[in-house]
C-alpha cells in the first residue's frame, strides 16, 4: 500500500479553501443580489409550490417570515461551509490525523444531517405557514422527502461515521507518537 | 505499583558512546533519544529497544529497570 503525498494533500486543500471561501462570500451576496433586484417575490415564491394553492394575497410580513424560514437551511449551509473551510486549512498546514481534524470531520457530518432535516421541516413550515392564510379545509400540511435532502442525510451520517472512526484513529496516532 | 526507569545514559557511558553517534547506529532522531534517556516518552517498541542492545551490546535489563514507585497516600 502505498501512501498519499502529503502534496497532494495540501494542494487540493489549498483549491478547496478557495472555493469554501468564495461559496461563503457568494451564497450570501447572490441571496441579496435577488433580493435587491425584485427577484424574490410573493409570485415567485408560490410558482415554488405549484401543487400547493396559496392564497391570492400574500401579505409582506407573511413574506417575510417565509423567507426568514426558507433561510435557516442556509443558515446551516454556511456553518458547514465554514468548518468545511477550517478543515481545509488544517490539511493546508499538514495537519490530517489529529483530533483537531476529526473535530472538524464530525461537525461537518451533524451539520449535513442537520440541513436535510431543515430542509425537510422548513418546506413543511413555509407550506403550512403560507396556507394559513386560506379559509379552513384548504390548508396544507406537507412533507416531502426529495433526492438532495436524501443525498444531504446519507452524506452526513457517513462523514459522521468517519469523523468517529478517524477521532479513534487520530487517539491511536497520539499514542503512537510518544512511543520512540 | 512499580516505576520503569531507563538506564540508557549509564550504559552509553560504559559503552563511551555519544547520544549522535547511537541515534545514527539505532535510526531515531537525537531529540527522541534524549527524551528516552530522560524517561519522558511513553513507551519504547520492541524493535527500538532491540537496536539500542545491538548497538550497545547488552540486554534490555540493563537498560530498564523497576523500581517501586512512592505511595502518594503515605
Amino acid at each position: 500500500m502505498t501512501n498519499t503525498d502529503p502534496r497532494k494533500i495540501r494542494n487540493l486543500a489549498r483549491i478547496l479553501y478557495g472555493v469554501t471561501w468564495l461559496a461563503m462570500i457568494g451564497l450570501p451576496v447572490t441571496i441579496i443580489a435577488y433580493l435587491l433586484t425584485g427577484e424574490i417575490t410573493p409570485d415567485a415564491l408560490r410558482a415554488e409550490y405549484p401543487h400547493i394553492s396559496l392564497p391570492e394575497n400574500i401579505s409582506s410580513q407573511t413574506f417575510f417570515i417565509a423567507l426568514m424560514i426558507r433561510a435557516i437551511p442556509i443558515a446551516v449551509g454556511l456553518i458547514i461551509l465554514w468548518h468545511m473551510q477550517k478543515l481545509f486549512a488544517l490539511y493546508m498546514q499538514g495537519e490530517t490525523l489529529t483530533l483537531n481534524c476529526t473535530h472538524r470531520i464530525l461537525r461537518i457530518g451533524q451539520g449535513l444531517v442537520c440541513l436535510g432535516i431543515a430542509s425537510i421541516v422548513t418546506t413543511t413550515a413555509v407550506i403550512a405557514y403560507l396556507s394559513l392564510g386560506n379559509p379552513p379545509g384548504q390548508r396544507y400540511l406537507s412533507i416531502s422527502l426529495g433526492d438532495a435532502e436524501l443525498r444531504s442525510l446519507m452524506a452526513g451520517g457517513l462523514l459522521v461515521i468517519i469523523g468517529w472512526i478517524s477521532k479513534e484513529a487520530a487517539r491511536a496516532e497520539e499514542e503512537n507518537k510518544a512511543f520512540v | 505499583m512499580s516505576t520503569i526507569i531507563v538506564r540508557l545514559d549509564v550504559m552509553m557511558a560504559m559503552r563511551k558512546i555519544k547520544g549522535k553517534e547511537l541515534a545514527e547506529q539505532i535510526g531515531i532522531t537525537e531529540q527522541n533519544l534524549s527524551l528516552l534517556k530522560s524517561g519522558k516518552v511513553k513507551g519504547i517498541r520492541f524493535e527500538t529497544l532491540a537496536k539500542i542492545c545491538a548497538a550497545l551490546d547488552c540486554q534490555p535489563g540493563d537498560l530498564l529497570e523497576a523500581v517501586p514507585s512512592e505511595d502518594p497516600k503515605a
